[in-house]
């Protein structure tokens, strides 16, 4: 029989509030908000915390059930002490990437290298695709990474990060900085801008290698009804190994293209290669 | 972000509740938007994000950043 009284707020309900206002004080604290039931707990509790890792699950529709404006003011808490709130999955690449920036100095000396020498664009495009190719010697995926490079970077940032992978930045284009200026803008400019018409001998392609890029060149020129297009070889290695290519090469006399070398210096060569229908 | 910092994690599930905690919702075509304008909100390079490609809050006013590598690390070198 109701008495016309207010139903006081359970016992449980302000024990709630205030035990999960005592933990945002623990130093060290993780808080997940469980809204896909990451955890076992998140089915049937509001919250849980596990003291030995200090990480404190709040599960929302659970606590909005009870507690409808405490989600909201955890948030804000953390966001008024600038603390990081972030995407989950993106935690470890954050942890990741600053061990990174610990243990790798040889990137950071690349880097302090380009800075001045790159636009702001493709400098940053450098600084992902160093951390990216660090990431796949780990083993890594970084299907994401070569992604978010394209994503924001485009074609261009693409080429970047498989010009720093093949470890053009530090074994070619440094060393062609210090012998002329000029050079290096010319031919990192081709190398970034790199079409399906060009193709670009490194230090890590094998001749083998190099005759089925040269092949896949010549198909696609033919499919895509190019006239032409170049080979590129920068520094001294590369170019012996272009025009050893070149010298060894079977021809064959049903061949449809014609070579040309268009530029022969000793750290620099570039061979034409003429499609012909 | 030193070990002592606090950290809280979110995931695409549960961004909305990150939102509602700013005043922030999502318009039809999923972009986040300010509830009381309707106007969307931009990450400090100017792009408009919706609840999968939002990866961070910062304060600073406030600074939504995209889910991406880009935006990871200028976090991790504190640039917001």
């Amino acid at each position: 029989m109701s008495t016309g009284k207010k139903k006081p707020k359970t016992t449980a309900g302000y024990n709630l509030a205030e035990k999960i206002r005592g933990y945002l004080s623990i130093k060290g604290l993780t808080i997940i908000i469980d809204g896909d039931f990451i955890t076992e707990d998140a089915k049937f509790t509001p919250f849980s915390y596990n003291s030995k890792d200090k990480i404190l699950i709040l599960v929302p529709n659970k606590l909005n059930e009870r507690e409808p404006y405490l989600l909201s003011e955890v948030i804000q808490h953390i966001f008024d002490q600038d603390d990081l709130i972030i995407k989950r999955e993106r935690l470890k690449v954050l942890e990741n990437y600053k061990k990174y920036k610990v243990r790798n100095r040889s990137d950071d000396t690349i880097l302090a290298f380009f800075m001045d020498k790159l636009s702001p664009d493709d400098y940053d495009a450098l600084k992902m695709s160093l951390f990216l190719r660090n990431e796949q010697r780990q083993g890594r995926n970084v299907s994401e990474y070569k992604r978010d490079i394209r994503d924001r970077f485009g074609e261009r940032g693409a080429n970047i990060a498989n010009l720093c992978t093949a470890g053009y930045f530090e074994n070619e284009f440094m060393p062609l900085y210090e012998l002329s200026h000029e050079e290096f803008k010319e031919f990192y400019n081709l190398a970034v801008e790199k079409k399906a018409r060009a193709l670009f001998v490194h230090s890590y392609m094998t001749i083998e290698e190099l005759q089925v890029q040269f092949d896949e060149m010549v198909e696609k020129g033919f499919k895509y009804h190019m006239t032409d297009f170049r080979i590129h070889g920068i520094g001294e290695a590369n170019v012996v190994k272009v025009k050893r290519f070149f010298e060894e090469r079977r021809k064959d006399e049903n061949e449809r293209f014609t070579c040309a070398r268009t530029l022969d210096k000793n750290r620099a060569i570039e061979y034409n290669i003429i499609l012909t229908r | 972000m030193s070990t002592n910092s606090t950290k809280l994690l979110f995931t695409n599930a549960s961004a909305k509740y990150i939102l509602e905690a700013f005043g922030k919702s999502i318009n039809s075509e999923g972009i986040i938007i300010e509830k009381s304008t309707g106007e969307p909100i931009y990450t400090p390079e100017g792009e408009e994000l919706t609840l999968q490609t939002l990866g961070a809050i910062k304060k600073g006013s406030e600074i939504f950043m995209k889910d991406d590598l880009f935006s990871i690390i200028n976090i991790a070198e504190g640039k917001y």
